[in-house]
């Protein structure tokens, strides 16, 4: 039975990101792998929801009504610890 | 050449038409390959017919450049701007396929077309159909408000079709047009001006060809509209309607373009993967049938000519989003160039970057602004600001030179004088070009050589005659700002300020 947690990500469109976001999302995906399962954000059963933006007008988010689960927005390289940190939290509520 | 409708022609065209409905919906860019292999329709390229456009090694790259639209649209971090939902069915679609239904998504487009321009650096081709799609759909609205004509419930019908087999279309405007003096009716051959030449119960026949039709020999439809605003007396010039370009009596011929050869070569000689420009065609239509349910504008002349600057309007948005695009690309390039050779620390070649960036975002910025201040038509699709998007587009005829210059000014003369692959691997001279193309310290010539040869391809030729001549010359443009510019009421400000009567 899996026992990891479910993430969803979802990205914005890509325009014209200041960072390699999906190399980002690879990284973090590696480094959490045995702590997450990591989906589509249109999956219904979700533990917590990242988005991936590629600059800091956050597209990712605009079509979203309301999130029930906790959710993340990132924006930039920089917020690549702060992700990894924000997963630490969510796995061990 | 034809001149008399053929029942023949007419009887294949319909039965090709109706096998259309079993059309497999286009996913992939293998779905999409297969799809063309499968189309069997009239190309000629350099006077031979081209029996597989797929396996063209002039057509291929283009190919692959449109390929693109299909194959980002399947990425997660990509279908935010690639799909949208349809208003007619719900389901997602290829944003390509799309009427806009609001400012956001008029916004997506030039997001989206910018962001395709980064993985190709050249045309992908499909927004012409798009934009064509867009304007038909206002226009044919509009001639049923005016003629209770039923064209609009028809391309209703026919979008349906287009979202759910997600097939490419060329959007057909340029007409060859002829003695430029003389009106459509006037030419001393009518044909330079596509026509009806016949009614029929079932549909019309059409006659006539459309020049410079981007990715058209590897679109599956074209969506034909008039050329130019039509007169009472230019009734049969005023038509659009849809049709495969597998029927019967459409031929295709490919345009020629600057470096073509390179397109055979491979490597590095070949610079930009995806060909200079997006591949352009002249089609022709030599007695064609086209059956009514097909057919959005027949004869209301006086929608002609909004049906042209909507799609001029809806097409000149995007030059800031595609060429900003690609203009990324360049500028990228260009830096790289420095890099490889040494001179990216002098402030002259830093100050030209920050030009050549300025000129991409201007270019942005107004596609970006002329669909902020988009609008809604009475049809409920979205339009951008046509003064803005004449604006935007005015400006790339202007600023991709400027930004090419500034290329070939950074990157130097070897743009233009640099030796082939092949004397780069050569037992003879190989070592010399090693030798002596030598750029900055730990840089490989191979790879100093394939960035001056992207540069050559993108900055030079077709390129900048596509930036200048694409969705209208510059003139068609200041005839815009003639007539959207409001200059009247420009003056009264000026004389309110000093207090003229």
């Amino acid at each position: 039975m899996e026992i990891r947690k479910k993430i969803g990500i979802k990205y914005c469109g890509g325009c014209n990101p200041t960072y390699e976001r999906v190399e980002m999302v690879e990284r973090v995906q590696f480094r959490m792998r045995d702590r997450f399962l990591f989906l589509s954000h249109d999956q219904q059963e979700r533990d917590g929801l990242i988005l991936i933006n590629g600059c800091p007008r956050s597209c990712a988010s605009r079509n979203l009504n309301h999130i029930e689960a906790p959710h993340l927005s990132i924006a930039g390289e920089s917020d690549f610890e702060n992700l990894v940190n924000w997963l630490i939290n969510l796995d061990e509520k | 050449m034809k001149n008399e409708f053929s029942d023949t022609l007419c009887h294949a065209a319909n039965q090709l038409i109706s096998g259309e409905k079993n059309m497999k919906r286009i996913v992939t860019k293998e779905d999409y390959f297969q799809s063309l292999k499968n189309l069997h329709h009239t190309v000629y390229y350099n006077g031979k017919r081209v029996e597989d456009v797929t396996e063209h090694p002039a057509l291929r790259p283009h190919i692959n450049s449109a390929a693109l639209t299909y194959e980002l649209a399947l990425r997660p971090e990509h279908e935010e701007l690639m799909t949208a939902i349809s208003h007619l069915t719900g389901k997602k679609i290829n944003r390509f396929t799309h009427i806009h239904q609001s400012v956001d998504d008029l916004i997506k487009k030039v997001q989206m077309l910018r962001l395709i321009a980064h993985e190709t650096g050249s045309c992908f081709q499909r927004c012409v159909g798009f934009d064509a799609l867009n304007a038909v759909y206002m226009t044919a609205f509009d001639a049923d408000q005016k003629y209770k004509t039923d064209y609009f419930e028809r391309f209703k019908k026919y979008l349906i079709h287009v979202q759910d087999t997600n097939v490419m279309l060329v959007g057909g405007m340029t007409d060859p047009k002829g003695d430029r003096s003389l009106p459509p009716g006037k030419q001393a051959d009518p044909d330079l001006f596509t026509h009806v030449v016949e009614r029929r119960s079932d549909g019309i026949v059409i006659r006539g060809a459309k020049a410079h039709m981007t990715g058209g020999v590897n679109s599956h439809e074209i969506l034909l509209m008039p050329t130019q605003a039509m007169r009472e007396d230019e009734r049969d010039y005023a038509l659009s309607c849809a049709l495969p370009l597998n029927t019967p009596g459409v031929i295709l011929i490919f345009g020629r373009q600057t470096n073509e050869e390179r397109k055979f070569e491979e490597g590095i000689d070949v610079g930009n993967p995806f060909g200079p420009v997006g591949g352009e065609a002249l089609i022709i239509f030599d007695n064609v049938f086209v059956p009514w349910e097909r057919v959005f504008l027949c004869g209301e002349y006086d929608m002609a000519g909004l049906l042209v600057e909507r799609f001029a309007t809806l097409h000149r948005q995007n030059y800031g989003g595609c060429k900003g695009g690609v203009s990324d690309v360049l500028v990228g390039a260009t830096a790289l160039a420095a890099e490889y050779q040494g001179t990216a620390g002098a402030s002259h070649i830093k100050e030209k970057l920050a030009e050549m960036i300025h000129l991409a975002e201007t270019i942005y910025s107004g596609s970006v602004a002329c669909s902020a201040m988009g609008y809604k038509t009475p049809s409920g699709a979205y339009y951008p600001d046509p003064l803005l998007a004449n604006t935007t587009k005015h400006n790339v005829t202007r600023h991709i030179y400027e930004i090419s210059r500034l290329a070939h000014d950074i990157a130097g003369g070897i743009v233009a004088t640099m030796p082939f692959q092949a004397d780069l691997e050569s037992n003879e001279v190989g070592g010399y070009v090693k030798k002596y193309l030598a750029g900055a310290k730990g840089i490989p010539v191979e790879d100093r050589m394939k960035i001056l040869r992207l540069i050559e391809s993108m900055s030079g030729g077709t390129a900048l005659v596509e930036s200048m001549h694409g969705a209208g010359s510059p003139q068609t443009q200041k005839v815009m700002y003639g007539r959207l510019g409001n200059l009247e009421q420009k003056k009264r400000w000026a004389k309110h300020l000093v207090g003229i009567e």
